[in-house]
């Protein structure tokens, strides 16, 4: 389902592409491969912007529309162009 | 939480305005998401939060987030009626969007509510906590009520501050996440009662 951009500029791998991860407010470049978990993604998001201190399933993942991607599913699976926009943030835990 | 030593204003401000930038960045993103920032003078910034799918469109409240003494405290969040910028009360923000998270326990607690119909979403109202006929509080951490309340004392806005909670996109995320996405409409409700017209009364 994603949409292949034709590769990076200057003819990269077709299928690496680049999306956009907002970490709690600041947007982040993170070049992955299309058949690559969303994990990944997410991993190397919170790396690049610096926030490690907290364990994967405390973050949430979502698109433009507030829909979740779910960590172990394949970034394919999802209909993501090159470019897109995504939004990595805290998930607001259990308790009241 | 100790009241905080007092930060200097400049250091707060400047954090301010670096959390409005960021903000002011992805604006025209928001904005689709229903987000309208009203007014931002430090310390406070004022976001109005409407529903977006379906029609009409609700203005359901603005958050009020305060960023005095940030970040040594985590900002203040109050929900206000975005005309008057007076307080809302819990049932006063139900109306527009009843604030419901699904929790991962097998027994909800007490605090059980079902929307009408069977196939209608399921939740329990533990975003918003208060009593009734008063303001509530975001019961997240990452607030400044949060960590004031008794409740949460072994849960310092320490272990919190600079990991992601407490930053401006983070409240409105979850005031969205939880409150104006998941609304997808209004639904009206009209009761007719039969009435006897009378004419005159009989002596």
């Amino acid at each position: 389902m994603v949409e292949k951009a034709g590769g990076a500029p200057g003819g990269g791998s077709p299928n690496k592409f680049a999306l956009t991860v907002v970490v709690t407010g600041d947007p982040v470049s993170v070049e992955v491969n299309i058949n690559a978990p969303v994990h990944t993604l997410v991993n190397e998001a919170l790396r690049l912007s610096k926030n490690t201190g907290r364990p994967l399933p405390d973050w949430r993942l979502t698109d433009e529309e507030g829909n979740e991607l779910a960590f172990d599913a394949k970034l394919n699976s999802y209909p993501l162009a090159a470019g897109a926009l995504l939004f990595l943030s805290l998930r607001a835990g259990e308790a009241g | 939480m100790s009241a905080p030593l007092g930060v200097d204003p400049g250091v707060s401000r400047l954090k301010f305005e670096r959390e409005i930038c960021a903000y002011r960045a992805l604006e025209s993103t928001y904005q689709k998401r229903g987000w309208w920032l009203m007014r931002a003078e430090f310390p406070e910034a004022l976001v109005a939060m409407m529903t977006t799918r379906g029609r009409p469109q609700i203005l359901a409240f603005a958050a009020l987030i305060t960023f005095s003494d940030y970040d040594v405290a985590p900002p203040s969040v109050a929900l206000v009626d975005p005309f008057t910028e007076k307080a809302l009360t819990r049932e006063e923000v139900a109306t527009a969007t009843p604030m419901l998270r699904r929790t991962s326990s097998e027994r909800p607690p007490q605090a059980f509510v079902q929307l009408q119909g069977e196939q209608a979403p399921v939740g329990v109202d533990l975003i918003l906590q208060g009593f009734e006929g008063e303001p509530p509080f975001l019961c997240v951490p990452g607030t400044r009520e949060y960590h004031d309340n008794p409740a949460h004392t072994g849960d310092s806005w320490l272990f919190h501050r600079g990991r992601g909670a407490g930053t401006l996109l983070y409240i409105l995320e979850q005031l969205w996440l939880y409150g104006t996405n998941p609304v997808e409409g209004l639904e009206f409700q009209i009761q007719a009662q039969m009435k006897p017209r009378i004419s005159h009364v009989v002596p």
